[in-house]
């Protein structure tokens, strides 16, 4: 298999359900088998209803979807305009079976992620052990979410890497010890995965790839650009991953 | 199976610290398992149309994996004549660069150049960046009977190229953006992988993602035959098609 034959991957970046654009791989079985055939042993997916619609529907869309399969984990979704009811939905989840953490995207919902609700929400969120999966793709979005870990001590994965402005976000995150670079994202400017590597180094890469909305193997192909060997391929593909979510993925 | 590239470039590149040189994408090429590539130097966009297809022209002498495009500037183009002149030289399809010069498609100089591309049959090539694009694309295709190739579709306006393309024969789509588990395997079934082509951006782009993806799409080997290199063959100059 290209990327690394043997390895058994953990894809920290997935959801379920019919996205707002053209999407037919929309169900449980749809997830699996793209996430099988790109070699993914274990996939946190929030729902595209969580994600774009609402929160208390999407979560229990999300759990619905994971429940069943051994394959696929838990993000629990937070709305920074919610922040009692987000608390409530960590609550009522943190310790049904395949919960591995929170997801949310601040930019949609037109709040810094640093602002209190958010803060209250992270605070309670590494109290819990449920790492962060948030959408950063801006600069700005990426610095807001590194001064939240950094008020907070959440762990939290930088989901895009904040797209187009990959550079400066790499930059901003050097020095932090709260936060991965998940690389999934349709701009695949060369050589951005180089760049991270050499600035942040092995340990701070995740695997995510956004599947089913993108393919795992536009994410593979990035990083099997860049001539890895295999120990690093597994601390990105996996064992990082295996690091942030402990017990949870465990 | 052979990998032939619809969208590449060269040159200098001022605005990031980025090998760009003619050796440097033939050696990314050849990393990523692609035979040929169409290419254009940056000079072309970034200073001179006249210039950059010289020293596209020399880079293609000089490496032969590499297939001329010839780039036709709309901000300086006042008539007929500089299309016929490309197809002279050599050019193996025309390339017009609106993404990074930032000028619209429903501009007349574009309708000109794709005019006078029809009759010298040559397929132009363009960039798609956002909704409205395909349509113009598909009212040139349909008023000039250009064949007008579409860089960089991506999957969010996806449905556009599609329609367009069902009511424009001439209209070809490329999938350096299409990067889904199922778009490709979509897009094969709406308009046929004879209307397919691989194309990656390289330089600027990774060289082989949109070829990954492709691969992973459930295409047959007939399907990926085409998309991988029979269309976009089919789309150059004779001298070039094989």
């Amino acid at each position: 298999m290209m990327g690394g034959a043997g390895i058994r991957r953990i894809d920290v970046h997935t959801h379920s359900g019919a996205m707002p654009n053209i999407h037919f791989l929309t169900t449980r079985e749809d997830l699996e088998r793209v996430e099988r055939e790109a070699g993914v042993e274990k996939a946190v997916v929030s729902s595209a209803r969580a994600v774009f619609y609402d929160m208390i529907t999407g979560n229990a869309e999300t759990f619905a979807v994971t429940r069943p399969s051994p394959m696929l984990y838990m993000y629990i979704y937070v709305d920074p305009h919610r922040v009692d009811e987000s608390l409530a939905e960590m609550e009522k989840y943190q310790h049904r079976p395949h919960v591995a953490g929170i997801k949310t995207r601040h930019g949609y919902h037109g709040v810094p992620a640093d602002c209190e609700a958010y803060l209250t929400i992270f605070r309670r969120a590494a109290k819990l052990e449920l790492p962060c999966l948030a959408h950063a793709y801006s600069h700005q979005e990426v610095s807001e979410l590194h001064r939240a870990a950094e008020k907070t001590g959440e762990k939290i994965i930088l989901a895009h890497m904040g797209a187009a402005q990959w550079k400066a976000s790499v930059d901003t995150v050097k020095d932090s010890h709260l936060t991965w670079l998940d690389a999934s994202v349709s701009y695949n400017e060369y050589d951005k995965i180089g760049y991270a590597l050499d600035v942040l180094g092995v340990s701070r890469m995740v695997f995510g790839t956004d599947a089913t909305l993108l393919s795992p193997w536009w994410t593979i192909s990035m990083f099997e650009s860049v001539g890895l060997a295999d120990a690093e391929k597994h601390a990105i593909y996996r064992e990082n991953a295996l690091g942030i979510f402990g017990r949870r993925l465990a | 199976m052979k990998w032939v590239d619809g969208n590449t470039f060269f040159g200098s590149w001022p605005h990031r610290r980025l090998d760009v040189s003619a050796e440097e994408l033939v050696r990314l090429l050849k990393e990523a398992g692609t035979s040929r590539a169409l290419t254009l130097s940056l000079a072309a966009p970034k200073l001179d149309a006249v210039e950059g297809n010289d020293l596209t022209r020399q880079a293609c002498i000089k490496h032969r994996e590499l297939i001329p495009f010839a780039a036709v500037d709309p901000r300086k183009y006042t008539g007929e004549g500089p299309v016929t002149r490309a197809r002279e030289v050599g050019a193996a399809a025309l390339r017009i660069t609106n993404a990074m010069n930032a000028f619209p498609l429903d501009i007349s100089p574009v309708e000109e150049i794709v005019h006078e591309a029809a009759a010298n049959d040559l397929t132009v090539f363009v960039d798609i960046t956002d909704w409205g694009d395909a349509t113009v694309c598909e009212r040139l295709a349909e008023t000039t009977g250009a064949r007008i190739a579409m860089l960089g579709v991506r999957y969010a306006i996806l449905t556009e190229s599609i329609v367009s393309m069902k009511r424009a024969k001439g209209l070809y789509l490329g999938i350096a953006k299409l990067d889904t588990p199922d778009a490709i395997r979509a897009s094969c079934d709406e308009v046929g992988p004879e209307r397919i082509f691989f194309e990656s951006g390289a330089p600027f782009n990774y060289a082989r993602c949109a070829r990954d993806v492709a691969e992973h799409n459930h295409l047959t080997d007939d399907e990926l035959d085409w998309v991988s290199s029979k269309t976009v063959l089919s789309l150059l100059s004779e001298e070039y098609r094989s």
